[in-house]
């Protein structure tokens, strides 16, 4: 991806409907580069490949986030390691 | 050189923590986009990943490592404990690439950890990324400031 695809990326996903993301709780979706739609889902990166070339798709022409919905829990970073 | 990013939101669907604002509906994170290559010459990106000073090294799914070909190291008996369950580590060396929206570039080859624990975020830890650089969170602005330091890989800066 280029900088300036990355930039329209952030900007887009950004913008991403909250309420469209919740049926992704817990799974890696993978964002096509403008961040306007997401192109497949699973529950691990290597399922979300599979399904991004099932969708004739180039992995290196998307973008990968693990969504979790947050309600009550609080993000510790590297300490939930501990 | 120094890279400049916004923090990113992540929503909330429930109710404010108290150490929240009365009302906010989301939470600001030092979340940057990483593109990871591999030396099969593919790459993976990732929109989110955490620039955390409190993980020892850089993480990413196992999976990661098969999609680019990482050659992973003899394994070790080094693991993390993700939920109170022990995940082995697997190590082995990719290119790491952060892009600002400037233009600013930085790569570097990078020694990191592979797991098969669900982290929600790639960690970008001490080793293999935070060593290499000089990290200012500037809170009330919501951005992160990332600069080269005498030990980032000098060949391979961009």
């Amino acid at each position: 991806m280029t900088v300036a695809m990355m930039k329209t990326y952030r900007q887009n996903r950004a913008r991403f409907p909250a309420s469209d993301l919740k049926r992704y709780d817990g799974q890696w979706v993978a964002f096509s580069t403008d961040g306007c739609r997401i192109v497949a889902s699973g529950e691990s990166v290597g399922q979300v490949s599979e399904r991004v070339s099932a969708a004739r798709e180039d992995l290196q022409d998307v973008v990968l986030e693990r969504i979790e919905i947050e309600t009550g829990d609080i993000q510790l970073g590297g300490a939930e390691l501990l | 050189m120094i890279l400049r990013f916004p923090y990113l939101t992540e929503p909330l669907f429930g109710p404010p923590a108290p150490a929240l604002p009365a009302g906010a509906r989301s939470r600001w994170r030092p979340l940057v986009s990483l593109t990871v290559q591999g030396p099969n010459g593919r790459s993976v990106v990732f929109g989110r990943a955490l620039v955390d000073p409190g993980a020892d090294d850089t993480v990413l799914p196992l999976d990661v490592a098969e999609l680019l070909a990482v050659p992973l190291y003899p394994a070790t008996s080094h693991s993390l404990r993700w939920r109170g369950q022990h995940h082995p580590l697997r190590y082995g060396q990719v290119t790491l690439e952060l892009a600002d929206d400037e233009g600013n570039v930085l790569a570097w080859p990078a020694i990191v950890a592979f797991t098969t624990a669900p982290v929600r975020y790639p960690l970008l830890g001490v080793c293999g990324c935070l060593e290499f650089l000089d990290v200012t969170f500037r809170g009330a602005e919501h951005l992160i400031e990332l600069q080269t330091n005498a030990s980032f890989p000098q060949a391979a800066s961009s």
